[in-house]
């Protein structure tokens, strides 16, 4: 049945509200099936409220969530059998043991996932003997993630999973990731770390104020963004004036430091009728793309160009 | 139902209702005991005081003058604050842990995560405390057997009579447990869940109470619940309350069911 659905997760203008706080406008949100897919936002932007609407655990005040073909809400404990989920904040039986836990989880799911278990807690070196409550915050978000992923589902959804796992698990991890999704199932990865997020995701969605602002390929995200650019003249001569889309940090000898937004097109033609020995234009890290649609909105441009201006002079030093 | 929750369930319950089940148990050998070792002069001098006769009607539910033998004696073994205290903190305890103590705890996501209607988890969750309730409405008569054979009293005690109070006792507990999973899925937190159930059987025990001696407080007996629990009655008329019964199922069908369709539709906060 998997194989014929096309989207793992389909929303359609998904709203939540508490009282007169709205806490996810309108979202609609299309993950396709054996995607590996980032759900980026700061803290409070509604990945959980989504992630747990998705999952049935809140109810939608307005629209539709679909997950696996079927509706979130009515069917949810039916597609839940489908999806493994690690929370963000992680809570087990302190009084239980790891593998009693997972013996627990393994029951209730009727998943038969025993030795899918003893091979993830021998990937991850988690020793399942100890009691929950003497397991340090590493070893229980490990847990977590078995508990996840034991029952190879055909959805796995992350909230911000790689808290306080160490730079090797996270290898481990993401190593893991990778091969699910090259098995055909779809990974819903939510975090408001970006470099991991652009590490392992190629599609991504990016959530602010419970909208979604943008989603799409990480690549075509990217070409949208913020460009460093770095120029070197050759000489002192007087230059073509720059343009518009050029926000400049630093201009002095023979060197121009700045901030490009758009097509690059126009600043290539720019710089070919300058004279210039050196020139370098650096794709944006998706901190630089979470900067460029996560800006207050406060800010005016100009004001937001100023604080480019300074992050650019501080990576330059 | 889900096998795995409630075996999870139980296991979790069973030491506490081993405890309890202990405490009542040896609290009516130890009552068996003063009432073996009590002279009938003092215990008659006592009740002819008014307020130890009030108390004693506050308990058991008339006049235990009317009924001085050694089974009405027995049924302030079913009555009294040390059996209520007992079994409702195993009520509370159990009827409070699956929704607003695992919301309370933050392992809400784990198991309401898993493929599990909340139907089935809420159902398989009480059928613990709803079976439970069997075994500890039995622990005062089996007490009361047993201190009876340990300590002679006066005349003997017509057990037959004591599976009255016995089987209405088991109907208390179930309503009071209905309650509690109702206060379970209102709340997020397990501490105001608690406290409104203590706050209703303090209610209770007050116009119980009050009622003896206050006519007006006696209008509104109705709305206590142990006024459909009343020992001595039972056993002085030989004879089942059915009414009383019909109110005490009334009372667990009500709120188990309100609770169920609330936390069947109700959103589960992140911890």
């Amino acid at each position: 049945m998997y194989k014929r659905v096309m989207d793992a997760v389909l929303t359609s203008d998904l709203t939540k509200r508490y009282g007169e706080n709205e806490v996810l406008k309108q979202v609609s949100l299309r993950v396709r099936a054996g995607s590996l897919f980032g759900f980026l936002g700061p803290n409070g932007a509604g990945k959980t409220t989504t992630i747990r609407i998705l999952l049935g655990l809140l109810r939608a005040s307005s629209g539709s969530a679909t997950v696996l073909g079927q509706e979130a809400w009515s069917e949810g404990h039916r597609l839940r059998a489908r999806v493994g989920y690690l929370p963000g904040d992680v809570r087990f039986y302190d009084g239980m043991t790891g593998r009693s836990t997972l013996a627990f989880i393994n029951r209730a799911r009727r998943a038969g996932a025993q030795r899918e278990i003893e091979r993830l807690a021998s990937v991850f070196e988690l020793d399942l003997g100890k009691r929950v409550r003497n397991y340090s915050r590493g070893m229980k978000q490990k847990l977590g993630i078995l508990a996840a992923m034991a029952h190879r589902p055909d959805l796995l959804i992350l909230d911000e999973p790689t808290t306080a796992l160490d730079p090797l698990v996270k290898q481990v991890f993401n190593d893991e990731l990778r091969t699910f999704v090259r098995e055909g199932r779809t990974v819903l990865f939510s975090s408001h770390t970006l470099s991991e997020v652009e590490e392992l995701c190629d599609e991504v969605a990016i959530l602010r104020g419970g909208r979604i602002i943008e989603a799409n390929h990480i690549d075509k995200l990217r070409s949208r963004a913020v460009r460093r650019v770095e120029v070197v003249f050759s000489d002192h001569s007087p230059r073509p004036a720059p343009p518009g889309g050029l926000r400049v940090a630093r201009d002095a000898d023979g060197v121009l430091q700045a901030a490009w937004t758009g097509d690059v097109t126009e600043l290539i033609a720019w710089l070919g009728r300058c004279a210039v020995r050196d020139v370098t234009i650096a794709q944006p890290s998706l901190e630089d793309l979470f900067l460029a649609y996560y800006a207050d909105t406060e800010l005016k441009k100009e004001e937001l160009a100023v604080v480019e201006a300074h992050r650019m002079e501080r990576r330059s030093r | 139902m889900n096998w795995a929750v409630i075996r999870k369930t139980a296991s979790d319950s069973l030491l506490l209702l081993f405890a309890t089940m202990a405490g009542i148990f040896v609290f009516e050998i130890v009552f068996c005991r003063v009432v073996e070792q009590m002279p009938a002069e003092l215990g008659g001098g006592l009740l002819s005081q008014k307020w130890v006769k009030d108390i004693v009607r506050f308990l058991l539910g008339a006049d235990l003058t009317e009924l001085f033998t050694s089974t009405g004696v027995m049924t302030i073994g079913f009555s009294n604050s040390i059996v209520y205290a007992l079994s409702f903190i195993f009520l509370l305890t159990t009827c409070s842990r699956i929704v607003a103590g695992e919301v309370d705890r933050g392992t809400s996501d784990l198991l309401l995560a898993l493929p599990i209607s909340r139907i089935a988890v809420y159902a398989s969750a009480s059928l613990v405390w709803i079976v439970a309730c069997v075994p500890l409405s039995l622990m005062p008569i089996l007490g009361v057997y047993t201190g009876t054979h340990w300590f002679q009293l006066k005349e003997p005690v017509e057990y037959r009579l004591l599976w009255l109070p016995t089987m209405n006792l088991l109907f208390l507990f179930w309503a009071v447990g209905g309650i509690s999973m109702l206060f379970s899925a209102l709340y997020t937190r397990r501490g105001p869940a608690v406290g409104v159930v203590i706050a209703v059987l303090i209610f209770s025990l007050m116009i119980n109470f009050l009622a003896q001696n206050w006519s007006d407080i006696n209008k509104i007996a109705f709305l206590s619940l142990l006024n459909y629990y009343k020992p001595l009655p039972l056993v002085k008329n030989q004879a089942l309350r059915w009414d009383h019964l019909a109110v005490l199922s009334g009372v667990l069908a009500t709120t188990w069911a309100a609770g169920l369709i609330y936390f069947s539709r109700r959103d589960i906060p992140a911890a």
